[in-house]
């Protein structure tokens, strides 16, 4: 383009380049859509985006090249239709999962420059993490929660990986455990909260928190989207006041919505039934104690008492936003979540408890992910060396960046912003030697276990004992207990294209082992016979043994705390000294929780 | 909640639809925010397809806003919007009387001391922002503004009193939350803000910054500075110029003039004013988020000039 | 799974096989298609000497979510397994297994067991989570300790 803004930023040559590069950006919500609009008007030549999800009502507030209109239609598909406008890129939307290793074996990621990661699950992060460490392929990672954020470039055998830092659980869960199968209370609360409680008191539907629908179920999908527009009948109750329908709301959505939901076969054949909340009769004793888990009965007086007091309110109020600390509100919430609980068979909790669950529950900001999917596009240009000023670029003077004023860190930085950090060599990921297996498919029919483990210990040195993983459905396939399927075609025990091995050296006095190989076993090789890739397997020191008697001596003073009181506590001392043996796995850049207030700038 | 009733009926303008613009009306329209009135009188660009989304490939020569209009309003159709193609220097004062707040874009110096004479003439709070290529800045202008946050509390608790030459802690109220068995503070801070021309004549970072902290700062401060120091149109500043004035600008911050890289000045002389995507998206953002926050009057806003370097991702706020 | 959770189930058993208490076993189960589950582990725990447990061997399952050592594994003895602070679904109650308590990553297989064991004998009146062994060890000891040998007679050796 003539008078380029990018061209005159990077220059000529690296706006060619950029012109020619192909990317990949996995995910298109919240950040994903935000990502895929600043690569289209950064003028990547080629941009493929993976998403499996399709759009649902609460995306609408902040994943914002989706409309009312596109409910229910493919999020890559989608997204890619609403920026063609300005678009000077291929676009290519894949309605996939990035797990799905048909639909994307190991070499399609292959042909990419950079991989956008813009994932909502850790699941999906591990796997591409890992992916980009079999080919050595810079990942861009992010990720954001309420107000805080972070980017993080990722250069195989460089710096650090997604999986060097341990990761905390995050606290978003899919649609269909909200909607339809529960298995703890916090989902019955998340229920009551962001779905049930909008539904009937807020229907313009601005509360919503990251939800995907996370299943594959059709009939499922169907259902949760019948149940929507019922809901819009309650709705109708809730803003008439009128009062005496409070027993058809509860008959409703504890009663004929579970029904329902056992008509689902297939969601039960894993689980514990759910159990109607059959012939409810609402009395008027309240339980006052608000500390204490109520019996069902004062659950369900309760839940009718705050539905009423809200439909009055609503009369007069129009709608009403979920506030924990707005006691009808907060009633409701709870008691809908416990009678939910209760069906479920799940232990339930008391109001006081729910409350400080419920006010944790972080949502999404559109805002924080503007500036995170800015920052991730923005940050790639120096991965791919294409800034015009800078010379080649070294990994480990890269930058991260994370939110900071934001997440009360330091109030005079916006962003933190420390440089890379080496691997950390006990990463259970990045620290593993990798390659890849080539073998044709008749071969797996015909190669026994046995046959791959013999021409690994030849190839790599292994010694007899050793175990093998199946890393992919995390399955142990043999070790020095266990030889039954030894014997076994790859086939027979359902290896196949995309499976991850993983053989490990598990001798117990040596002084040194050999390292830990990770294959992916891929299609190719030209004979009728597997290739193993050429790669060298170095051997490594054993842990000492002064290490084991650390553990030791920790051991002994937690059994015999044991042994006194039953329970087990540790004293203050002894945790702090935990705290330093669990601290040895935790990474150089753990985002540092600075808390800065004094009011001076801090830098590096 | 209040704060939402507060954002439901806020009014606020945008001064340009440009990049930074187009980011946050995005962000404002999503958030729910009652009305929003962009000003903005140019036509689209072909440069303007590199940098926005609400413009297309067809409509490159008509009116920004009115190729933009159709697309802002199917985002939200619950946000009142009022599109008006006019240059926002010909309007009168008391034009800009009817907002709760303004946010304005890509503005020489000239036109940010004029729209905040204005701002300040009718005490409504200003935030400014604007692209120099892989750089780009934020000031604010609140006057004064009493903000609450929520605090972790430390092993050195908040003391009431002056935190900085601009912040002044209020109130601290100690509350526990008992599902995390920890105590947090409310903390009330008021913030006062100096007028735009004020800071860039006048702000210094001496006794603000240890030497240290001096000595290592981004030379994109000192160089955002240098062209807000009286540059009309910002743009064509000759990398000797620019040093020139980036030299004096040091002194004045505190800084030593021979810190200033070539490789920084020149950057910065072919980049001033430039345009640039993930740039605008990550300062629209910010800029978006604090409109909010003061609207809801939740957290502490930014007090008073944030500098990104889009190299680094060093992005700092100071009290200039 | 994470990585790093089957890493450190690899390890478990690693050193559990090179240093276990005499009287336990602990391994993992076959799934369905023959091949071992280290996420499910099985293991007995064998009373102590000169307790009234000492007869039998007890057996419990070991589940592993998907984000340990984060989280704390799941241990159970049988549903309807008679301890005061064993619940009715048989899942143990004891605070190294908590992750709001005293759940350390580092806690190994072997420091589990030797606690479970520890706290046959030496249950915690204060956190009862079944009904009959708690009020019988609480209000009628020589019921609760014929109920425990009882009991130890189905385990045994």
């Amino acid at each position: 383009m003539i008078g380029s803004n990018t061209e005159k930023l990077l220059g000529t040559e690296n706006h060619r380049k950029l012109r020619d590069s192909r990317v990949l950006l996995v995910g298109a919500g919240g950040i994903g859509c935000e990502l895929l609009k600043n690569l289209v008007l950064m003028g990547f030549g080629e941009i493929h985006v993976v998403d499996l999800d399709t759009i649902d009502l609460s995306n609408l507030n902040r994943q914002f090249l989706f409309r009312q209109r596109d409910i229910k239609q493919s999020k890559a598909t989608t997204a890619v239709k609403a920026i063609e406008h300005v678009s000077n890129s291929k676009l290519v939307a894949h309605q996939a999962n990035i797990m799905d290793v048909d639909n994307f074996p190991l070499r399609w990621f292959d042909q990419f420059a950079i991989i956008f990661n813009a994932l909502d699950n850790l699941e999906a992060r591990r796997y591409v993490n890992q992916m980009t460490q079999f080919l050595h392929k810079p990942l861009l990672e992010s990720g954001t929660a309420g107000f805080d954020g972070y980017i993080q470039p990722i250069i195989p055998g460089f710096t650090e990986c997604f999986d060097c830092t341990t990761k905390e659980t995050p606290k978003t869960f899919p649609v269909c455990t909200i909607r339809s199968t529960p298995s703890q209370l916090i989902h019955c609360i998340v229920w009551a909260k962001n779905f049930l409680f909008p539904q009937l008191f807020a229907p313009s539907g601005s509360t919503t928190t990251e939800e995907d629908l996370g299943t594959n179920n059709a009939e499922e999908i169907k259902r949760i989207q019948q149940e929507t527009n019922e809901f819009h009948e309650l709705q109708e109750y809730a803003k008439a006041g009128d009062e005496t329908k409070i027993s058809d709301i509860i008959e409703k959505i504890f009663v004929h919505d579970i029904e329902k939901l056992l008509k689902i076969e297939e969601l039960w054949k894993i689980r514990e039934k759910p159990t109607p909340f059959y012939n409810v009769v609402v009395g008027e004793s309240l339980n006052p104690n608000l500390n204490v888990v109520w019996s069902i009965q004062e659950e369900a007086n309760a839940f009718a008492h705050a539905t009423r007091k809200l439909m009055r309110r609503m009369v007069v109020e129009k709608q009403i936003e979920f506030d924990k600390d707005d006691t009808d509100t907060m009633e409701f919430v709870s008691t809908a979540a416990n009678i939910r609980a209760h069906v479920f068979n799940l232990p339930r909790k008391s109001l006081f408890d729910i409350k400080q669950i419920a006010g944790n529950i972080i949502p999404a900001i559109a805002t924080t992910n503007a500036v995170i999917a800015g920052l991730s596009a923005l940050a790639s240009l120096r991965v791919l060396n294409l800034i015009k000023s800078k010379s080649e670029i070294k990994p480990l003077e890269l930058n991260m960046a994370f939110t900071a004023k934001a997440s009360n860190i330091s109030s005079n930085r916006y962003l933190s912003n420390p440089q890379l950090a080496p691997p950390n060599p006990r990463c259970p990921v990045c620290s593993i030697i990798r390659g890849v297996v080539h073998i044709p498919s008749s071969a797996l029919k015909t190669t026994k276990l046995s046959d791959l483990i013999e021409s690994m210990r030849d190839k790599f040195l292994y010694p007899g004992d050793i175990s093998l993983l199946d890393k992919s459905t995390q399955r142990l396939l043999a070790d020095y207990d266990f030889e039954d399927l030894l014997e076994k075609t790859l086939a027979e025990i359902n290896i196949k294209y995309g499976t991850i091995l993983s053989i490990s050296d598990e001798r117990c006095d040596e002084e040194e082992l050999r390292s830990t190989l990770d294959l992916y076993i891929d299609n190719g090789g030209d004979s009728s016979n597997f290739e193993l890739p050429d790669v060298e397997v170095p051997l490594y020191k054993a842990l000492k043994a002064e290490n084991d008697e650390e553990e030791e001596e920790v051991e002994e003073n937690v059994v015999q705390q044991a042994s006194t009181t039953g329970e087990i506590i540790v004293d203050q001392e002894e945790k702090s000294k935990k705290r330093q043996l669990d601290d040895a796995w935790e990474p150089a850049t753990k985002m540092p929780k600075i808390d800065d207030d004094s009011g001076v700038i801090l830098l590096d | 909640m209040a704060a939402q009733a507060r954002m439901r009926s806020a009014r606020v303008l945008v001064v340009h639809l440009g990049a930074l613009g187009t980011e946050i009306t995005k962000n404002l329209v999503l958030s729910g925010i009652g009305s929003l009135c962009i000003i903005d009188d140019k036509v689209v660009s072909t440069q303007d397809l590199e940098t926005q989304f609400f413009v297309g490939k067809e409509e490159v020569g008509i009116k920004r806003l009115a190729a933009a209009a159709p697309r802002i309003q199917d985002m939200n159709p619950r946000v009142n919007l009022d599109f008006v193609a006019e240059d926002f220097r010909n309007k009168p004062d008391s034009y800009f009387q009817q907002f709760d707040l303004i946010v304005a874009t890509d503005l020489d110096s000239f036109e940010i001391t004029k729209i905040n004479n204005i701002s300040r003439k009718f005490s409504l709070p200003l935030f400014v922002a604007g692209l120099n290529g892989l750089s780009g800045y934020i000031f604010v202008d609140l006057i004064q503004f009493d903000a609450t946050d929520d605090k972790l509390k430390s092993s050195m608790p908040t003391s009431v009193g002056q935190v900085s030459e601009r912040r002044d802690v209020l109130t601290v109220l100690d509350h526990y939350n008992e599902e995390q068995n920890k105590t947090y503070e409310q903390i009330v801070t008021r913030n006062i803000y100096v007028p735009f021309e004020k800071m860039v004549r006048e702000g210094t970072l001496k006794g603000k910054l240890t030497k240290r902290q001096l000595k290592r700062l981004t030379n994109a401060v000192p160089l955002t500075l240098a062209l807000l120091y009286g540059t009309e149109g910002s743009k064509h500043v000759t990398s000797e110029i620019l040093k020139e004035k980036a030299k004096k600008m040091c002194v004045q911050l505190g800084l030593l003039p021979e810190n200033l890289q070539q490789r920084y000045i020149d950057q910065f002389s072919e980049q001033a004013g430039l345009e640039f995507a993930p740039v605008a998206a990550i300062l629209g953002g910010a800029v978006a988020q604090d409109v909010i926050n003061i609207l809801g009057k939740k957290q502490s806003p930014l007090n008073n000039f944030v500098v990104l370097d889009g190299i680094s991702l060093d992005m700092h706020i100071f009290e200039l | 799974m994470s990585s790093l959770c089957l890493q450190r189930l690899q390890e478990e058993r690693k050193k559990w096989r090179k240093d276990h208490p005499f009287g336990f076993f602990a391994k993992p189960t076959k799934k369905q298609d023959g091949s071992m589950n280290l996420q499910k582990w099985e293991a007995g725990i064998p009373g102590k000497e000169g307790t009234l447990w000492k007869d039998g061997v007890y057996p419990v399952t070991i589940e592993y979510p998907d984000d340990y050592p984060s989280k704390p594994p799941k241990v159970k003895f049988p549903a309807g397994f008679y301890h005061p602070n064993i619940y009715p679904s048989g899942t143990v109650c004891l605070s190294i297994l908590n992750e709001d308590q005293d759940w350390r990553p580092a806690i190994t297989l072997k420091q589990i067991a030797l606690g479970i064991q520890d706290l046959l004998d030496s249950p915690n009146p204060d956190s009862p989570a079944q009904e009959p062994a708690w009020r019988a060890f609480s209000k009628n000891k020589k019921e609760y300790e014929r109920n425990v040998i009882e009991q130890a007679k189905e385990y045994t050796k």
